[in-house]
């Protein structure tokens, strides 16, 4: 239990703000987070790779908040635009910036935010997964026990979506220039 | 396509490792009563629920005899249970509104003030560039939590005071990433407040009585910071 404590605290807070990204409300993503947490103590043994402990719990707490989130889609979230800013709010530029380009590298910088805080569920967990926990596609797809076709294509799709995103941007802010 | 997954991984990162104020050892805590729940077997057994709310009782009623002021909720009441010099027990009662769970917005003082069960703190001293009245909204969580906002905004400056009940726990710790930028600011009366850095702005956390504060302030000096938090009253 001590070791499994460590785990926990080590691990908390990362998959807590992976939750809150995804369901966008602070009560569910703590629901989420000790769920997963929970189901990992029972499941610990199942667990092939140590190392990967936090981004098997990310995996585990991904998918209950997808199921949290589909059970309250209809509901309208709370404290949505806190959580909002919390994840698009740039507050750091680089010092050695001129004042305009500072200005548009923090502008652009939200932007690209904005679009990963915009992914539906599904393409935010695939994303986070990826690029965060730095699972390969195998890997996701055995800890979400789906096709790794499905977790290919997902991510194919989050790409584009943000590829789209960034050049509409890149467009917009090389206006201003 | 190379480009494009590391700026995806930068700024993932970015927004995941963002500091969010956690108490960790509370988190565990009721991780290890979520644990314990999941290993009872589900009986329903009302003499046994009788005895562990009679215990409750007993054991909130002897803490709170142990201290000064103690806070406690039943149903809508909220009571302050008060010892005295004298070694008396003063049990004072205050009916709380009810309301919906939600965000409410352009509240004025006195109606923000008649619609939580704690003392909000009124900031006394104010930056003279700040506009006011200020902007006054609550947001209300599951009963009895709920958070007050007092915001000010004058162009790129901005000041805003939040108060939150953090319900009967107590002896919290304010939670910092290890990667943020933080110290401890000695501020009045021997109250240390958590301040976290950005080029953007400062935030002070800290509890105070069961209320967790948090003043968010860009583009004022620390020095009036200061002057904001200590005429908090």
């Amino acid at each position: 239990m001590e070791a499994f404590k460590l785990y926990y605290l080590k691990y908390y807070q990362r998959v807590y703000a992976t939750c809150l990204l995804i369901l966008k409300n602070y009560a569910l993503a703590e629901e989420a987070t000790q769920e997963a947490f929970l189901k990992a103590y029972t499941k610990l043994s199942t667990l092939k790779d140590q190392e990967k402990f936090g981004a098997w719990v990310a995996a585990i707490a991904t998918k209950l908040s997808i199921d949290i989130y589909n059970q309250n889609k209809k509901l309208s979230l709370f404290k949505e635009e806190e959580v909002r800013q919390q994840y698009t709010e740039i507050w750091e530029t680089p010092d050695n910036y001129e004042p305009c380009h500072k200005y548009i590298e923090k502008e652009t910088n939200q932007e690209i935010r904005k679009a990963i805080y915009g992914l539906t569920p599904v393409l935010k967990q695939m994303v986070i997964l990826k690029y965060y926990w730095n699972l390969t596609d195998p890997e996701i797809a055995e800890m979400l026990n789906i096709p790794v076709g499905t977790v290919k294509s997902s991510l194919y799709r989050a790409r584009k979506l943000l590829e789209k995103k960034l050049t509409v941007i890149d467009r917009d802010y090389r206006k201003l220039i | 396509m190379k480009e494009l997954d590391k700026i995806i991984t930068q700024h993932i990162q970015a927004m995941l490792d963002a500091p969010i104020p956690i108490e960790l050892e509370e988190k565990w805590r009721d991780f290890e009563k979520r644990k314990k729940q999941q290993q009872k077997p589900k009986k329903f057994a009302p003499g046994k629920l009788i005895i562990v709310a009679a215990s409750v009782l007993i054991v909130f009623l002897v803490t709170a005899m142990n201290s000064a002021v103690v806070i406690g909720f039943k149903d809508n009441l909220f009571q302050w249970v008060t010892k005295t010099n004298q070694g008396g027990i003063v049990i004072s009662e205050k009916r709380n509104p009810e309301y919906k769970a939600g965000t409410y917005h352009n509240l004025t003082w006195e109606e923000a003030k008649s619609m939580v069960s704690y003392e909000l703190k009124d900031p006394q001293y104010i930056p003279e560039i700040l506009p006011s009245p200020p902007e006054i909204s609550l947001s209300a969580e599951e009963y009895p939590l709920s958070e007050v906002t007092i915001k000010y905004i004058e162009e790129e400056t901005s000041l805003k005071i939040k108060q939150r009940n953090m319900g009967i726990n107590e002896n919290r710790n304010i939670y910092v990433p290890q990667n943020a930028e933080h110290r401890k600011l000695p501020v009045r009366n021997g109250l240390e407040v958590i301040v976290l850095e950005n080029e953007g702005g400062l935030k002070f956390i800290w509890i105070e009585n069961n209320v967790r504060f948090e003043v968010l302030a860009k583009e004022i000096p620390e020095e009036e910071i200061i002057k904001v938090i200590n005429g908090l009253k």
